[in-house]
């Protein structure tokens, strides 16, 4: 049967079979996997009649192979560009599984929880049921295949005035081609918590990688997360991510939705604001260069009356670099009051490059405020102009305006050190980089 | 310094100079007025090196060079600086790293070491004083949510640190109330030197007022069509342009 399936199945397959051959797992959990993956299975990967995966070449993904990561060599070191945030707890995984070295000591405190999902499943069995996406809307696929495989993950539980700054980690290391890691994350934040979280998707040393992530988010009950999630992979790697959050009366969540490295990106985002006075932000940067292609899907379904929700994508792209959005903003129909503004703008900044934005409005009544807004372009000749009458070299003002453009969206982000870095990552990627270094 | 002989330039299918000739001595401070849509600012952007302008016929030498031949960033680093008409915004790019990169080009340019962080904030804030730009301004982007008056003194504030040999200072004076067209005033006159020239584009003679110029001309339809003392500066601010159109018409 093996014989006619696509190298990505014929990948599941193997892995589901040495997964299912690993004794000592629970079997709860082994139930859980499995249901996942045949739901996966029967879903298939997309196809050519998929509109949401129309922009990616689906034959070499159907054609890409990976395998499962073999235990990591112990004492990996911690690669160079982790960020460095004071006062934050830091939470490694390496190639899907904890790694205590690398990480620091967990601060306990009454309302704050920081732990493994294997301490979590441990605690509390009943938990696990949860780990299975629910509906099986298209693009469930990913998450589900996540489910399957995930051997680990971060779980970060805060029910209480406390506002934590959590560093979570995913390190893909080894040596093996084609490894495949499954990130996941799981955020619960009640009664007034304020959490920042930082989660950064890099690689140790080159060769292509397959990470399939998964991001869980709940605030509810006036509490409010920001997360900012750095996707800084290698240039070979793949990340197929997820996220989805539900937020609740008065709460707000805020994505900072970061691309910078990679060879393909595609997060796919689907935001509930499911209580009255919820608020859910997304800001999205895609920088590519080379031909790399980054996707953001991004639904944000305004459940319920008063919600508040604003999208902000900016992209540049570079060479034959592609960067696609699709933003899509749902009024349920009893939602009244909803208010919603979509912005979008991207620099192309050679003639090879592409970027398809699609903003999108379903609106259910009529007492809404909804704005979308979106701009492709060039460099403005007119700031360029005035660069070059002061004297700045041509390709120096190019990279100035580019860094500009990046730095736009860096402003709103809630710690320093992240928009430091992905200033940096980004600039490292424009043209002229070595031009504008003392600006960063 | 400046020559100006026969200049011919068009943008998109409308011609704008029409046959322009202006002579400007070093040390000199000449005034180009006009009514709008004259070529007052086409004149100042064509000599800066503005790209989207076509140049049919004519010749523009500086210091003896043919201007016309270099790409804008290298007539800057030979002196030429245009204040802007409306000063462009850039958010993201810092006023400071901008002015600092300017200066040095300029530096470079003319054999000179780069000055060092030090140097140049001591230099910056100096010239701040003399135009009463508050230190905010150091951390702030080029032109971010300014008023029109900061951006205006912004435009003398770099003329001031990068002393230009020629200056095309285009309407500097528009937009500005009476405190701050003196601070403006103050300024240019700071820049006057014998080995510099500059030309003043202007609508209205109150700026001259201030900065008192050795040379006006008087910019219609595309030529210079009369050219005096500071005097004329006052006549026409007495008899309107009109008295001159038809002169434009018949040259």
């Amino acid at each position: 049967m093996n014989a006619g399936l696509s190298p990505f199945l014929a990948s599941v397959e193997r892995a589901r079979t040495q997964v299912a051959s690993a004794a000592a797992t629970d079997p709860e959990a082994q139930r859980v996997r499995r249901a996942a993956l045949d739901r996966f299975v029967a879903a298939g990967l997309p196809g050519a009649r998929d509109e949401n995966w129309k922009y990616l070449i689906l034959r070499a993904l159907a054609r890409s192979e990976w395998v499962l990561p073999s235990p990591p060599a112990a004492g990996v070191r911690a690669p160079e560009d982790l960020l460095t945030m004071a006062g934050a707890t830091r939470f490694v995984f390496v190639d899907g599984r904890f790694d205590a070295g690398l990480s620091s000591p967990r601060a306990t405190s009454p309302v704050t929880r920081i732990e493994t999902l294997a301490e979590l499943y441990a605690r509390a069995p009943e938990q696990l049921a949860s780990m299975v996406p629910v509906d099986d809307r298209a693009d469930t696929r990913f998450a589900l295949l996540n489910t399957a495989f995930a051997l680990d993950g971060a779980s970060v539980e805060i029910a209480g005035g406390e506002s934590p700054l959590i560093y979570v980690v995913f390190i893909a290391t080894g040596s093996a081609s084609a490894q495949a890691t499954f990130p996941r994350i799981r955020i619960r934040a009640t009664r007034g918590a304020s959490a920042t979280i930082v989660e950064h998707h890099v690689a140790d040393g080159g060769g292509s990688r397959f990470v399939n992530s998964l991001a869980e988010i709940e605030v509810d009950d006036s509490s409010r997360v920001d997360l900012c999630r750095l996707h800084a992979l290698a240039a070979e790697a793949r990340q197929f991510d997820t996220l989805r959050a539900r937020v609740g009366a008065h709460s707000t969540f805020a994505l900072h939705s970061l691309m910078v490295g990679g060879d393909v990106v595609r997060s796919d985002v689907d935001v509930a604001l499911s209580g009255p006075a919820a608020a859910g932000q997304i800001n999205g940067l895609m920088v590519t260069a080379g031909t790399q292609h980054h996707e953001l899907h991004a639904e944000l379904r305004h459940a319920v009356p008063h919600t508040t929700s604003r999208t902000h994508v900016r992209a540049v792209v570079n060479d034959s670099g592609r960067s696609i959005c699709n933003s899509k903003v749902i009024v349920a129909a009893g939602a009244k009051g909803s208010v919603s503004e979509q912005n979008f703008r991207n620099l192309l900044l050679a003639s090879g490059a592409e970027a398809d934005t699609r903003p999108q409005l379903e609106i259910n009544n009529d007492d809404v405020k909804c704005s979308h807004g979106a701009s492709t372009g060039r460099l403005d000749p007119n700031m360029l102009f005035y660069l070059l009458s002061r004297g700045i070299d041509a390709a120096m003002a190019r990279g100035l305006l580019t860094y500009a453009f990046v730095i736009d969206l860096l402003k709103d982000l809630p710690v320093a050190e992240v928009s430091r870095t992905v200033a940096r990552l980004a600039a490292g990627t424009l043209p002229d980089r070595d031009l504008i270094k003392d600006f960063i | 310094m400046l020559s100006i002989q026969n200049l011919v330039v068009s943008i998109g299918d409308r011609r704008i100079l029409k046959g322009l000739s202006l002579e400007v001595g070093a040390g000199e401070v000449h005034a180009i007025m006009g009514p709008n849509g004259s070529g007052k600012s086409t004149l100042a952007q064509v000599l800066a090196g503005r790209p989207e302008y076509t140049i049919h016929s004519g010749k523009v030498l500086y210091k003896g060079r043919d201007l016309l031949a270099l790409p804008p960033e290298e007539r800057a680093r030979a002196g030429v600086f245009l204040g802007f008409q409306y000063p462009v915004e850039i958010p993201g790019v810092n006023n400071v790293y901008l002015l600092k990169a300017a200066l040095n080009a300029v530096r470079r340019h003319r054999g000179l070491a780069e000055l060092d962080a030090f140097e140049f904030l001591a230099l910056v804030k100096d010239k701040m004083r003399l135009m009463q730009i508050d230190e905010t301004f150091l951390s702030r982007a080029v032109n971010e949510g300014f008023s029109g008056g900061e951006k205006k003194r912004n435009e003398i504030l770099q003329h001031l640190v990068l002393e230009p040999e020629l200056a095309i200072l285009d309407e500097t004076d528009s937009g500005l109330d009476i405190d701050a067209l003196k601070i403006v005033a103050h300024g240019v006159n700071a820049t006057r030197r014998a080995d510099r020239a500059i030309l003043l584009v202007t609508h209205y003679q109150r700026l001259l007022e201030h900065v008192v110029p050795d040379r006006v001309h008087v910019l219609t339809d595309g030529r210079i069509v009369r050219s005096g003392d500071r005097t004329l500066a006052l006549e026409l601010e007495r008899q309107g342009y009109d008295w001159l159109r038809h002169e434009g018409r018949r040259a």
